[in-house]
């Protein structure tokens, strides 16, 4: 049997490699788990973001030789965005050691490692989606929304048609629609979108598109018996092109059309063609390869064919940046967690508390070659998301350009809110709420 | 059962030996296991797949009617538990899971309705309505999902009077407990007269009712225990495996995996709902690590998606052609080669 | 059950408890033995089974017409005719599968416009099927006691606990098939999958599933079709000890005109629908219309459908 020992030879070997590299993490290494998506309906968010992630932590590996002398290495594991399968990656992954934290990009499989991460005490990062309560680093203390809930999206869209109207007193019979993806995601802003309404005086209506959006006649026909100023596209997937091009049909202009983070890709509007012209969406990072931290990364990187996007055409394109920021963002936790701990590989807890003090102002920032790529940063022990800024972009025809300023939403009319779901969560789970950041550090 | 037992004990007893054993072999496994990772990634999953199988099989392999609609039941038991934990909290949790899983039972009751008129294809189209209405339900009124604003709840804590099931291995044992209950229950029904009123109904409908077999009850009692049992493995799945439930989870896609896993594993058997299960849990995992092993950085995860679909798809063909009663009767064929023993009289 | 009967010996009705047989045959033992004794033409006793006037088209072509038919308690009646003649449709009508044009059925006391299917064991009416009509998946002895499923009340959660009912009228049942399978000569075979045996073997399962419930009314569509020439003696003495032993009355389909005359009290011939002759066998053998009919070329397309 020729092939059967072949096959046990490579089975032994490839043993051997695996321990190997179990054995080679005892020098100084943070660690991070990957639940990658690159196959499935949603591999172009997931090449995307976890490309851009990979980029930047091969960029800090071979420019300065990983977080001060600890190199930073990764695994990855397909989940397809399915949350068996990321549940099953974190099984599998979550018993290798110096774990720094998990950034899965999903909601369902963030909501199934909750329970996980914080008997295991490892953080969890859920940038620019997750649950929005979880902001509340009281009763979350593992979990951090970075830069973005979904409250703060919505209160960020209003801000910003406030601004184009010339002040909030302008607002004031003003018409929007939101158009809202069928599903829980879709639906979750519903009430924040009402609660601005009243707080402003503007007209709502909140229409649903049925999953998966492909269909959307009779939704834009009601928009244009309603003649709303604006609509929201809170879209996901194949729903935005549609949307895009059946306002086309319809003949609502692109330019009043404000899309969410879920709805601003390339990937998004690239199928809509000619529609996508002049449409606008929210986001918390620019895009475009201008920024010299993406030139270091598309120089170094990429330079050594290390990169990891297999169409350098996509470098700097919204997911990827998206990725970026969050390589920007665990890389500096580690950091400032390694300036209180020591420079070495740190426990998931103390990398905790360095996102606890994940604090970049605009300078740091741009010290890190980032500026006008994102704003900045300030997470705090009870407030997990950190105060991020967003901005606008319309679409050309052919690529994205900003075209507002770092607009802040109005987190305190949110906060209130955000706690009373945190104390319900604290309640049903008998979770003891934090009261201040002091707390030790377990080992 | 005088009249059982004397032909039949001699292979009885084997028989109970052996399902002995591997209940025995079952919970040993716990502190064998080692890593939480067999436990939680593999073996509760696969609990919960095997129930909903086994759940499946009652309805599809013995009572012969088709059904695409296991997933809604998983959700229906899902939610269903997570409710009554929500809005009873004086209730325990078994009360729960029993209550959920009566609760899929009357919705599996109601979309059963239609078997009574449709057969075959017609009705496994009419079971789509089930997967279709149950999702968009528990989407379209969040009261389901506790008005939690993204849809998305996270379970409650697993615990019977003041124990608690939260590591991997007690929520292993929890689940282990319930599918060994469960599925002895389903044997012994299997083997009373409702058992063979099943599979009457299944060989030949019109003989059923000339002889006088009840056939719309046992069509209906047919959907009511398999959904029951489904939705019972919804529990498991959401509470003992995911810690979280949302209905995205629960789609077409699973549901033709459970089908999957009773024509590979071997209709009408209880025991290859278990293999079937097996199979379809373990395999992607050990074809991903054999392909990485083997091909190495070639092999990525589109390759073994695609490698993956590819296999399972070949195999249902080369089972429906081939062997019909799938893993199991090669199983069985393999055993009767090493030990010519007499075989049980029929399969389960 | 420690006797079990053998072939050579009728059902031994004393091992029966009463009891349970007043449940097979609706309360009435007394006058199905009665019927064994007396002769079927001057029996005081309703006919077990009466037609009146039947009718039955498909689509337009008459598959029966204005058929008149009675069968007296411990009766064998054979229905002869060429293929298509309306044979098979009429046991389908006997047995409520096919809902007649016009016309009315009668079981003893009952008379029915349309015949519940789902009540004919409760009625005492079994049946056996032109074409196998077994239950594959089970074995020879979970596939006789079916013939008594009816009987079985108690509900899924008493049969999974085995309540004390479930579990008598369970041992009565097994009892009962078991008895049947020795008089028919399948001890052998009891634990094999009915679909895994010959043919002829197939026939004799379904032919005990049938005899288990012992009915008042037995309808047997073509049984010995497709057997051996042995097996047929055998089979046809069986069918007659089941009339013997407790008083059944039987309507037999059959094409082998041998076997007929040699097994049944009367025979009746249809053609195209009609009856056309209904007599003694020896009757029946001299019936110029009835030599007319099966000189004549036998019809084809066949609408038999079960």
């Amino acid at each position: 049997m020729n092939v059967m020992r072949r096959l046990k030879v490579t089975m032994a070997a490839a043993l051997a490699v695996g321990l190997a590299s179990t054995l080679a993490a005892h020098a100084d290494e943070q660690f991070f788990p990957l639940q990658s998506y690159r196959v499935g309906p949603y591999a172009a968010g997931g090449t995307g973001f976890f490309g851009g992630f990979i980029d930047y932590l091969n960029l800090i590996n071979i420019r300065d030789g990983g977080v001060n002398g600890v190199k930073l290495t990764w695994d990855e594991g397909e989940t397809q965005y399915e949350v068996e399968r990321g549940v099953e990656v974190y099984e599998r992954l979550k018993s290798r050691p110096g774990i720094a934290a998990w950034n899965p990009l999903s909601v369902g499989i963030a909501y199934a490692m909750i329970d996980r991460i914080t008997k295991d005490k490892v953080p969890l990062i859920t940038i620019n989606h997750g649950r929005t309560d979880s902001t509340d680093g009281r009763v979350f203390p593992y979990v951090f929304p970075l830069l973005l809930n979904p409250y703060s999206e919505t209160s960020g869209i209003v801000n910003y048609i406030t601004s184009r109207e010339g002040g909030a007193d302008k607002l004031k019979g003003k018409k929007i629609v939101v158009l809202y993806h069928g599903s829980p995601y879709g639906k979750e802003t519903i009430p924040i979108y009402k609660l601005l309404a009243d707080k402003y005086g503007f007209e709502l209506e909140q229409i649903e598109v049925p999953h998966p959006g492909n269909e959307q006649q009779s939704q834009w026909l009601s928009i244009r018996r309603a003649k709303p100023d604006y609509v929201v596209l809170r879209g996901w997937g194949v729903m935005n092109p549609v949307a895009l091009k059946t306002a086309q049909k319809v003949g609502f202009p692109a330019d009043h059309i404000i899309g969410n983070v879920w709805s601003n890709s390339e990937e998004d509007v690239i199928p809509a063609g000619d529609a996508a012209k002049g449409y606008i969406a929210i986001t918390t990072q620019a895009s475009g390869a201008e920024y010299p931290v993406l030139q270091e990364v598309i120089k170094t990187v990429y330079g050594a064919n290390k990169g990891n996007l297999e169409d350098k055409k996509r470098i700097g394109s919204v997911y990827h940046n998206l990725g970026i920021v969050n390589g920007i963002l665990n890389v500096e936790a580690v950091r400032i967690a390694q300036a209180k701990f020591g420079k070495r590989t740190l426990t998931g807890d103390e990398v905790r508390w360095g996102f606890e003090h994940l604090q970049l102002d605009p300078a740091r920032v741009e010290a890190l070659g980032a500026k006008g790529l994102f704003h900045s940063i300030n997470v705090t022990w009870d407030n997990h998301e950190g105060d991020g800024r967003v901005t606008f972009q319309q679409w050309d025809g052919s690529k994205w350009k900003v075209v507002s300023d770092w607009i802040a939403p109005d987190w305190a009319s949110l906060r209130p809110i955000i706690e009373k779901s945190s104390a319900a969560y604290a309640k049903e789970h008998n979770i003891k709420i934090r009261a201040s950041g002091d707390d030790q550090v377990g080992q | 059962m005088p009249a059982l037992s004397s032909a039949k004990s001699a292979w009885f007893s084997s028989e109970a030996l052996w399902i002995g054993l591997v209940i025995v072999a079952a919970y040993g496994i716990v502190p064998l296991a080692g890593t939480d990772y067999l436990l939680d990634a593999v073996l509760t999953p696969f609990l919960a797949l095997s129930l909903a199988a086994v759940g499946l099989n009652v309805l599809t392999g013995y009572a012969g009617q088709v059904s695409l609609g296991s997933a809604a039941f998983l959700a229906v038991g899902a939610y269903a538990a997570y409710n009554l934990h929500l809005r009873i909290p004086a209730l325990p949790l078994l009360v729960d899971l029993v209550l959920a899983g009566g609760v899929a039972a009357a919705i599996g009751i109601v979309f059963g309705l239609p078997s009574l008129r449709l057969r075959g294809f017609y009705l496994a189209v009419s079971t789509l309505a089930a997967q279709f209405f149950v999702q968009w339900a528990l989407t379209k009124f969040s009261w389901f999902s506790n008005d939690n604003p993204s849809g998305v709840i996270d379970a409650p804590i697993l615990s019977i009077g003041s124990i608690s099931f939260t590591s991997p291995a007690e929520r292993y044992v929890f689940s282990l407990t319930i599918v060994v209950v469960l599925t002895l229950l389903t044997l012994r029904l299997l083997r009373s007269q409702s058992g063979r009123n099943f599979i009457a109904v299944r060989d030949h409908e019109i003989t059923a009712k000339v002889i006088g077999v009840p056939h719309l009850r046992t069509k209906l009692l047919a959907f009511a225990i398999s959904s029951f049992l489904i939705g019972i493995a919804g529990v498991l799945w959401a509470i003992a495996y995911l810690r979280t439930v949302e209905p995205a989870g629960f789609n077409l896609d699973r549901s033709f995996q459970i089908l999957f896993i009773i024509v590979i594993g071997g209709l009408a058997s209880l025991r290859g709902s278990f293999i079937g299960a097996a199979f379809i849990v373990v395999f992607p995992l050990l074809l991903s690590r054999i392909g990485a092993a083997l091909l190495g950085s070639v092999f990525d995860s589109g390759v073994l998606e695609m490698s993956q679909r590819i296999v399972i798809g070949g195999l249902i063909i080369a089972f429906l052609i081939a062997e019909p009663r799938g893993l199991i009767a090669l199983w069985d064929r393999a055993w009767d080669a090493m030990r010519p023993v007499r075989r049980p009289v029929y399969p389960t | 059950m420690t006797a079990i009967a053998t072939g050579a010996g009728a059902f031994r009705l004393e091992e029966i408890p009463p009891r349970r047989y007043a449940h097979v045959s609706g309360g009435r033992p007394e006058q199905a033995l009665e019927g064994r004794v007396d002769e079927s033409a001057k029996t005081p006793v309703r006919p077990a089974l009466g037609l009146a006037s039947i009718s039955l088209a498909f689509g337009g072509v008459a598959a029966l017409r204005e058929i008149d038919l009675e069968v007296a308690q411990g009766e064998i009646l054979a229905v002869i005719g060429p293929n298509g003649a309306g044979k098979s449709s009429l046991l389908n009508i006997v047995s409520g599968i096919y809902r007649l044009d016009r016309g009315e059925v009668r079981f003893g006391e009952n008379s029915f416009r349309e015949v519940p299917t789902s009540k004919l064991a409760g009625l005492g009416v079994a049946r056996t099927f032109q074409n196998l009509a077994l239950f594959k998946g089970l074995s020879v002895f979970d596939n006789v006691p079916m013939g008594l499923a009816h009987r079985v009340r108690a509900g899924f959660l008493q049969q999974i606990v085995g309540s004390l009912l479930g579990r008598r009228i369970e041992a009565e049942n097994r009892a009962a098939a078991e008895e049947v399978i020795g008089f028919l000569h399948l001890t052998e075979v009891r634990d094999r999958l009915t679909g895994t045996l010959p043919y002829g073997l197939q026939k004799r399962v379904e032919l005990a599933r049938a005899l288990v419930a012992r009915p008042k009314l037995l309808l047997l569509d073509e049984p010995f079709a497709g057997v051996t020439l042995t097996e047929k003696r055998e089979l046809s003495q069986h069918v007659r000890n089941a009339r013997d032993s407790f008083g059944a009355a039987i309507v037999l389909i059959e094409h082998d005109i041998g076997v007929v005359m040699g097994l049944s009290d009367r025979v009746a011939v249809l053609d195209y629908g009609r009856k056309i002759a209904d007599g003694t066998p020896d009757q029946v053998r001299a019936d110029a219309a009835v030599i007319d009919a099966y000189l004549g070329v036998a019809h084809e397309d066949d609408k038999e459908l079960i």
